[in-house]
């Protein structure tokens, strides 16, 4: 009796831990998710931009963000600086040569927490065909539920690079190195 | 200040380049085979380092491959050109030599962008065309008065240049200017020889060099297939007009209507580029 008993709980918490531990994901909600830019042009002005079309995947574990993973997948055609003559030009071999690289990611190598909802995301970016390791803070802005009773979740992260670092090379004396980075995501649960 | 330095790598440099490799040519003979098809395949990499960068190795796109290339392209040329006698082996090298730049240039596109039955096409189609052009300016530079067919070559050199910026690329716009730098600088450094030096592959290198940016510039960039063809065409007219053999014209109204038969598309194409990108584009962007 005693050993079918325990035999019954050890199967059962199998599964109940698993579920327990384990790291809930997110679909990113392209709608509800923004990656902006800025850069100096002629170093005397900050010129922004966006992109539009962002796709990918966070998985959250709130209790061990240590486990936490993101994945995120951007257009470089979708760029948008709300000039379209700008917008070709950024798509040329001059920049982010668009045809030839259509695609930047960045895939999560590690999260730490740095405080209270607050996290230090290191993670490899690439893009025009290079790959170098950056490391981002983001905020869990917050959790809840959407108007369909779906489980949500937000963040919000800032990094910085340098676009030469990444073979982008051409006029930097005119547009600047340095690019910073807002990428705002919010995930609904899969 | 930014337009100095654009001016000296953009013009100046490769000129500088070009000049010299055309001078070695002309004082050493020996060397002279391909001296000239080398400087203008230097005279880009030249402005692209100064303008840019030293390209990474392994290249990391087809602009980057372009330029180290080019250099090679002058050794190429002036073997082809040697082997005038041995057809199978100049053939051979043409192919081989236009299968890997093709490959090269336009692997994104095959990856990205081709179905396997497209990037079949694309490639043979785009091959035909490299191949006639190597083969009658080859002999071209053979048969007719060298100074009409650089200066064809130099007027749709510099009128793509115009295109390409146009079309949102300024990188190979500048990179079209380098390649009228290097050839216009071939003509001056050419005086009294420029049959010798036209021989050996300052043309031919040229043309197949400003082909491949405008393919870039059409693949990559937003060149309109419209404005690419015409100046490919371009190209092509010293071929047609030395067809035509208008034996009666004199040496400089000859000339004349060589260079003409080129500048008229390759002004067409560039005011084409301008045209369509100023009725999409209104801003006060460049």
């Amino acid at each position: 009796m005693r050993l079918n008993l325990c035999s019954f709980l050890a199967i059962v918490s199998i599964p109940l831990a698993s579920t327990v531990w384990a790291a809930d994901h997110y679909e990113i909600d392209p709608v509800h998710s923004s990656a902006i830019f800025k850069i100096k042009h002629l170093n005397l002005s900050q010129t922004y931009g966006r992109f539009n079309s962002i796709i990918g995947s966070i998985d959250f574990d709130a209790k061990a963000p240590g486990k936490s993973s993101v994945m995120v997948e951007i257009a470089t055609d979708s760029v948008d600086t709300a000039d379209a003559k700008r917008d070709t030009h950024l798509k040329s071999p001059d920049f982010l040569n668009t045809k030839q690289f259509p695609i930047m990611k960045f895939v999560s190598n590690s999260v730490q927490p740095t405080g209270r909802g607050k996290y230090k995301i290191v993670g490899d970016l690439t893009l025009h065909g290079v790959t170098k390791s950056i490391s981002m803070h983001a905020e869990h802005i917050g959790s809840g539920k959407d108007l369909s009773g779906g489980d949500r979740l937000g963040f919000h992260g800032l990094f910085r690079i340098k676009r030469s670092d990444y073979d982008m090379k051409h006029s930097l004396d005119s547009v600047g190195d340095d690019v910073e980075v807002i990428i705002a995501l919010e995930g609904i649960k899969k | 200040m930014p337009t100095m330095s654009l001016l000296f790598y953009g013009l100046i440099l490769p000129g500088i380049v070009a000049g010299v490799f055309t001078w070695i040519g002309r004082r050493f003979r020996r060397s002279a085979a391909a001296s000239a098809g080398k400087g203008i395949g230097f005279a880009l990499l030249a402005g692209y380092v100064g303008l840019v960068d030293w390209p990474a190795w392994p290249p990391n796109e087809a602009t980057q491959w372009l330029v180290l290339i080019a250099p090679l392209l002058g050794g190429v040329v002036g073997l082809s050109a040697w082997w005038s006698h041995r057809p199978v082996l100049r053939w051979g090298l043409r192919f081989i030599t236009t299968a890997v730049l093709l490959f090269l240039l336009l692997g994104p596109m095959r990856e990205y962008h081709w179905t396997s039955t497209q990037g079949v096409v694309w490639m043979v189609a785009l091959g035909a065309v490299v191949l006639w052009l190597w083969r009658s300016t080859e002999t071209l530079t053979q048969r007719c008065r060298s100074v009409g067919l650089v200066m064809a070559l130099l007027s749709v050199a510099i009128f793509s240049a115009i295109a390409l910026a146009a079309s949102g690329s300024i990188l190979l716009g500048q990179m079209a200017g380098m390649l009228a730098a290097g050839l216009g600088s071939t003509l001056i450094f050419s005086a009294g020889a420029l049959g010798q030096t036209v021989r050996s592959g300052a043309a031919t290198v040229t043309v197949i060099l400003l082909g491949a940016v405008i393919g870039l510039g059409y693949f990559y960039s937003a060149l309109p297939a419209s404005s690419a063809l015409l100046l490919v065409a371009a190209m092509c007219t010293p071929w047609v007009v030395e067809q035509a053999r208008f034996e009666t014209l004199d040496g400089a109204w000859r000339m004349l209507f060589q260079v003409s038969a080129a500048a008229a598309p390759a002004l067409f194409a560039a005011g084409l580029a301008f045209w369509l990108t100023m009725s999409s584009h209104s801003s006060s962007y460049y």
